[in-house]
């Protein structure tokens, strides 16, 4: 396939058209299947699948091509000022297969979930289309071209989040709207700026060029954060994650909390550990501390993030919901990660074999969690966790996939979160033994601290719904509506527990075949890429520290349980949104309307009082005219001669007769200008004023002021 | 006169004949009367669409008409700025007409509406192709007065009282004009628009009187492009039916106002002396309180068409604020904007008409659910919205992100801000009037046939059409038309 595509240009980077064809062939299949919609409910269950899968099987031709060491670009022609790129580097050819592959298998659950939803064709027509935009994100050559992709997917989604169209999904989906368009807009500044005083908004690595702008170099880094880190989930920009992502059909949730989230989080990897750092060749130069400083800043923002929200998940009654807060979580320990890659700068692999490694567990685990979540739910229609129980007899496929992703997310040994876990916190040691700082030593221990919260809520988010007694119209409900799990479902779980299993027990291999060669393409050191080739994970401290995690989790459930805390609600002002973001917007809102208002009726008042201001004006004239200067006039001349008294008085009585006859054509014709006195009805209007219509009225009005003008052009000049 | 190109001359006398004819037709003509109002205006855009091979190869041409006194006088010149106002506003006349056909259709007293339909036209391209600004002042004066009756069609009590502040508001703003016309002629002598500027002749000592001419002429054609003291005038005057509020929102007559600024500053200023005028930095303060005041008035509106005039409020901002940033980039973003803006508001405001027309729904909380009824109408919506919002590849982000690279160019960044700012402000008040549209419940059910009358739909998709591919091939459209106009000015 690539063989024919392709055009080797140089050693090692191959000219292909496959990256354009990975993205474009679900955008244009997407409005496929909305028009086949149209026509079959059937074409279209089967067009979907197969378009995610020809869209997963070209990812991987391409990851192939990549993994042989090959680097593939591709440019578009430019378009009205803007001109696309692609370049994939092994990482983001990991990424996109993991993406194409994971919508694959949601697609494919996605034909049982919505069986009784309503607008399905509209559900496909925006699933397959986020996968386009999800895809361009990981295979941008640059950052516009990312962001164009990074929007494209933000509009697409919105759909699947609203799906339902209740009130609940609604608000959620405004949230989730608002707060992307701020993350798009602040990411566009980010990079036009970025454009404007470096020229280049290349994914490469460019310190040396960004650290002479001096305040601006901040600015830009802290723009393109939030930008990436709305999508990501981070404190406090998470505020839209815990609402989005559980009302919508769970085969999307599993997307959106699996691979839509991640979107985030490579994003921050491009920005933190490939753009803040220093091109190769000068790699032994000083400017790291820059990269230094900003992950450092990423390591405290990743563990608030996953401990707060680690928290929040433990109180959750909602298992989506739950799952959701745990996604944040589990996004912090990524961020984390990133943060202490771009803190030990050109030492950094350990950092980045952990978040990477965690990334691909973590969309693995996550979305299959929600998908066999979903699989429950679209029997029982019940998300409250101590309505659910005892279901593990009636799902037994479910059971063991859904044992397993949690086996995976709490990282017990052998399932995959067990190898990142222990190589992020391999990461955070080697963070605080870089500089021996005493907030790093504190950062590791909140680390295990998340880490037994992590065990906790899964424990009882695992416990509730699989075992003890669930709510007596439950049973009622399963006897009614049960159907057992499909064929398709009961493959995508084997499927799932295969591949958790190969990432959990593979790791050397991973790690020397996959993980290592992505990082080799990142500005890293030779020796420590080794290093992190070699690491194993089946070492007694390392298991030790994963017993630490467990024994601490489990200590906190049965403290939880015992004490009644689960049902803990936190108060609402302890909540972002409304302590800060509401408020926020209520103060802008208000006092831009109120200027803009208060703007608007001083205007018109003074529109509406000019005119009687000029009557009062010429009224003073007026008196000041008749009464003071007159009797004046008349003292004066009476004093002089009677001949004169004779000759003013009948002078002035004429003059008096002509102004006033004068002044009282003007005042009418005046009034008539601004009156306008016409409608376009006919009816009264016409008789009170004594022109008998307006047409013709206009045309000589337009007459007249024309001549008026004229004639008083020529006395002027 | 030049014999040559009579198509100026045709392009303002025609519609003026057409306006006659149509003005002693049968009142139960209706057939004979579209035929009129059609080839009238197809007539205009013809002629103003044959200038344009000339005008690319920069071709200037001057046509002296009348001449008072020396300087004074009706003078016509088709230079490439000239175009863009009079080839946007020619064009979209068309589609305005077919859709007037559709919407008049049940209205009282359409003949009327129709003579001023047409001859505002005229004035329209008197606008645009005129050759200094007396001619430009009388056109301007004589477009407000054509409108007024269109204002006032519906006859109505709040009606009367919109025309009344839209026709007074543009009245002063038109004395303010020719207050600086006789200023400038006492001052240089000349009135006649020249690239580069005619006011540099004008000595160190008379700085002073620049400025104040500036100030005038400034609110004199700001008051048409709604800066935002002056803006009252447009929002009231959304009782018109709406191809006239489309036209006057959209097209002709704020665009105008925008028109004759740009006119002002490369015309008759000339970029060198704007820079030494100072003052361009005020007026581009006032201009973001524009924008952001505009565009928070408009979240506030409960009515489509309200919100939508209040959008075009912070949309002529941006126009203006290309214009006056004075880099290249800038100004190609603001004259783009003329056209694009004109594009996808158009396109809105026969949405909106059509809504009103068929589900005789005005405020937007009734409006839940209406894609279901009219999914072509709302779709066209979406997309018009879209492209304002600056969405891929509708046109509206080519103009946004030249504004945008313009105001770094010229090391302001704050503008730039204040334009990303804006976006999220469109978003906020686009976005849910499609979702409520597509998303939510409310009582609309699909009805068998069209959705609207043909007339009325057709000019709109057909609009759609336009507004992507001014977008995808921009390249070969829009830009370098507007290139030209640069290299006239840099």
């Amino acid at each position: 396939m690539t063989d024919i595509l392709a055009l080797e240009t140089g050693n090692m980077i191959i000219n292909s058209t496959l990256p354009l064809l990975v993205v474009v062939i679900p955008i244009i299949g997407s409005l496929i299947i909305g028009l086949v919609g149209l026509r079959s409910a059937q074409i279209r269950n089967i067009l979907a699948p197969a378009i995610a899968g020809i869209t997963l099987y070209l990812t991987v031709e391409l990851f192939l091509t990549i993994l042989k060491g090959y680097t593939i670009i591709y440019n578009l022609p430019p378009l009205g000022g803007v001109a696309m790129s692609f370049r994939i580097d092994l990482t983001g050819s990991v990424f996109a297969l993991f993406t194409a592959l994971i919508w694959f298998l949601a697609t494919l659950v996605s034909i049982r979930y919505m069986f009784h939803e309503q607008n399905q064709t509209r559900y496909y027509v925006f699933l397959i289309m986020s996968l386009g935009g999800c895809l361009g994100v990981f295979l941008s050559g640059d950052f516009l071209t990312l962001f164009l992709f990074f929007e494209l997917m933000t509009l697409a989604a919105y759909a699947l989040v609203v799906h339902s169209q209740t009130g609940e999904a609604l608000s959620a989906g405004a949230n989730y709207l608002y707060l992307g368009l701020i993350g798009g807009l602040s990411l566009l500044t980010g990079i036009i700026l970025l454009n404007t005083y470096t020229g280049s908004v290349a994914i490469a690595p460019m310190l040396q060029d960004i650290v002479p702008l001096g305040d601006l170099a901040a600015v830009i880094a802290v723009l393109m954060i939030i930008g990436f880190g709305v999508k990501a989930g981070m404190i406090p920009l998470h505020i839209w994650l815990p609402q989005a992502h559980p009302v919508a059909p769970s085969p999307a949730s599993a997307l959106l909390s699996g691979i839509m989230i991640k979107t985030g989080a490579y994003g921050i990897i491009r920005v933190s550990t490939m753009l803040y750092t220093p091109a190769r060749g000068l790699a032994e130069s000083d400017i790291w501390y820059y990269t230094e400083n900003f992950g450092h800043t990423i390591i405290w923002i990743g563990i608030i993030t996953m401990l707060l929200a680690a928290l929040m998940a433990v109180l959750q009654n909602n298992a989506k919901t739950l799952l959701a807060y745990s996604s944040i979580s589990q996004m912090g320990y990524i961020l984390m990660g990133i943060g202490a890659a771009g803190y030990l700068g050109y030492d950094g692999p350990m950092g980045f074999g952990g978040f990477s490694y965690h990334i691909i567990n973590h969309a693995f685990f996550k979305s299959g969690m929600f998908i066999f979540f979903g699989i429950i739910y679209a029997r029982l229609h019940e998300k409250r966790l101590d309505h659910l129980g005892g279901l593990w007899r009636r799902f037994p496929f479910t059971f063991a996939a859904f044992a397993v992703c949690a086996a995976g997310i709490t990282g017990i040994p052998g399932f995959n979160g067990y190898v990142s876990k222990t190589l992020l916190h391999h990461a955070i040691v080697y963070a605080y033994e870089h500089h021996y700082l005493w907030d790093l030593w504190l950062a590791e221990k909140l680390f295990m601290l998340t880490s037994g919260l992590t065990v906790c809520y899964i424990a009882k988010l695992f416990i509730s719904i699989f075992f003890g007694p669930g709510s007596p119209g439950l049973d009622a409900k399963l006897e009614t509506a049960y159907s057992g799990e499909t064929w398709i479902e009961r493959l995508v779980a084997i499927s799932f527990i295969g591949i958790i299993g190969f990432l959990g027990l593979s790791s050397p291999l991973m790690l020397k075949s996959v993980i290592v060669p992505m990082a080799s393409a990142f500005t890293y050191s030779e020796y420590y890429l080794n290093y992190l080739a070699n690491t194993g994970v089946w070492y007694l401290q390392d298991l030790f520290g994963i017993v630490i995690a467990l024994v601490l989790g489990g200590v906190f459930y049965i403290v939880f349980k015992r004490k009644d805390l689960f049902s803990f609600e936190p108060p609402s002002y302890l909540s972002v949104e409304r302590s800060l973001y509401r408020p926020a917007i209520a103060f802008m809102n208000i006092s831009f309307t109120r200027a803009g208002r208060f703007i608007d009726d001083n205007i018109n008042l003074s529109y509406h009082i000019a005119p009687a201001l000029l009557g009062r004006t010429s009224a003073g004239a007026d008196h000041l005219d008749e009464r003071i200067f007159s009797s004046f006039g008349i003292r004066i001349v009476r004093t002089t001669s009677g001949v004169w008294d004779i000759l003013y008085y009948s002078w002035t009585s004429l003059i008096e007769l002509i102004f006033s006859r004068i002044g009282q054509y003007l005042r009418i014709i005046f009034m008539m200008l601004f009156k306008f006195d016409y409608s376009a009805r006919g009816d009264k209007r016409y008789q009170t004023v004594n022109i008998s219509n307006i047409d013709f009225d206009l045309y000589i009005l337009l007459i007249v002021i024309g001549s008026v003008l004229a004639t008083s052009l020529l006395f002027l000049l | 006169m030049n014999l040559l190109f009579p198509q100026p001359i045709i392009a303002v006398i025609v519609p003026v004949i057409g306006a006659i004819i149509i003005r002693f037709l049968d009142e139960d003509n209706a057939r004979g009367r579209h035929l009129t109002a059609l080839v009238t205006i197809g007539i205009v855009f013809i002629s103003v669409a044959s200038m344009l091979p000339a005008v690319l190869a920069e071709r200037l041409i001057d046509i002296r008409l009348v001449d008072f006194i020396d300087g004074l006088g009706i003078h016509f010149k088709i230079d490439a700025l000239g175009m863009v106002f009079g080839l946007v506003s020619s064009s979209l006349w068309v589609f305005a007409t077919v859709y007037s056909i559709g919407y008049m259709d049940h209205e009282h007293d359409q003949r009327n509406y129709f003579v001023f339909f047409v001859l505002s036209c005229s004035a329209a391209m008197g606008v645009a192709f005129a050759g200094n600004l007396f001619t430009l002042y009388i056109f301007y004066e004589y477009l407000a007065i054509c409108t007024y009756p269109l204002v006032v069609h519906a006859g109505t009590r709040e009606s009367v009282r919109a025309g009344i502040k839209y026709i007074s508001y543009s009245l002063a703003g038109g004395a303010l004009v020719l207050l600086s016309i006789f200023m400038i002629h006492d001052l240089v002598g000349t009135l006649v628009f020249t690239p580069g500027g005619i006011l540099g002749a004008a000595g160190e000592e008379d700085m002073m009187l620049v400025r104040i001419i500036f100030i005038l002429l400034m609110a004199g054609f700001g008051t048409k492009a709604a800066i935002m003291p002056l803006h009252s005038w447009l929002p009231g005057a959304m009782v018109a039916p709406t191809p006239v509020s489309a036209l006057l929102h959209a097209v002709a007559i704020v665009k105008a106002g925008v028109f004759g600024i740009s006119r002002v500053f490369f015309s008759l200023y000339g970029r060198d002396l704007l820079v030494d005028l100072n003052m361009i930095n005020v007026l581009a303060v006032i201009i973001c309180f524009t924008i952001l005041v505009g565009s928070f008035m408009a979240i506030k509106q409960t009515v489509l068409k309200l919100r939508l005039a209040y959008s075009t409020i912070g949309q002529l901002g941006y126009i203006t604020l290309g214009i006056l940033l004075l880099s290249p980039a800038g100004v190609m973003g603001g004259l783009i904007h003329i056209i694009n803006h004109a594009i996808l508001k158009i396109t809105l405001f026969f949405c909106a008409g059509m809504i009103i027309t068929v589900t005789g729904k005005k405020n937007l909380d009734q409006l839940n659910g209406v894609g279901k009824q009219m999914p072509l109408t709302m779709l066209a919506f979406s997309i018009g919205a879209l492209g304002l919002m600056g969405v891929m590849p509708i046109a509206g982000y080519i103009s946004k992100y030249y504004i945008l690279t313009g105001s770094l160019e010229a090391g302001m960044p704050v503008f730039a801000y204040v334009i990303l700012g804006s976006t999220l402000l469109n978003a906020i008040y686009y976005l849910p009037i499609i979702v409520n549209a597509f998303f939510k419940e409310g009582e609309f059910e699909k009805k068998p046939g069209f959705e609207a009358p043909p007339t009325m739909l057709i000019p709109t998709l057909v609009l759609v059409v336009v507004s992507i591919s001014a977008g995808l091939f921009a390249n070969y459209t829009t830009i370098p038309f507007i290139e030209t106009v640069l290299r006239t000015i840099f």
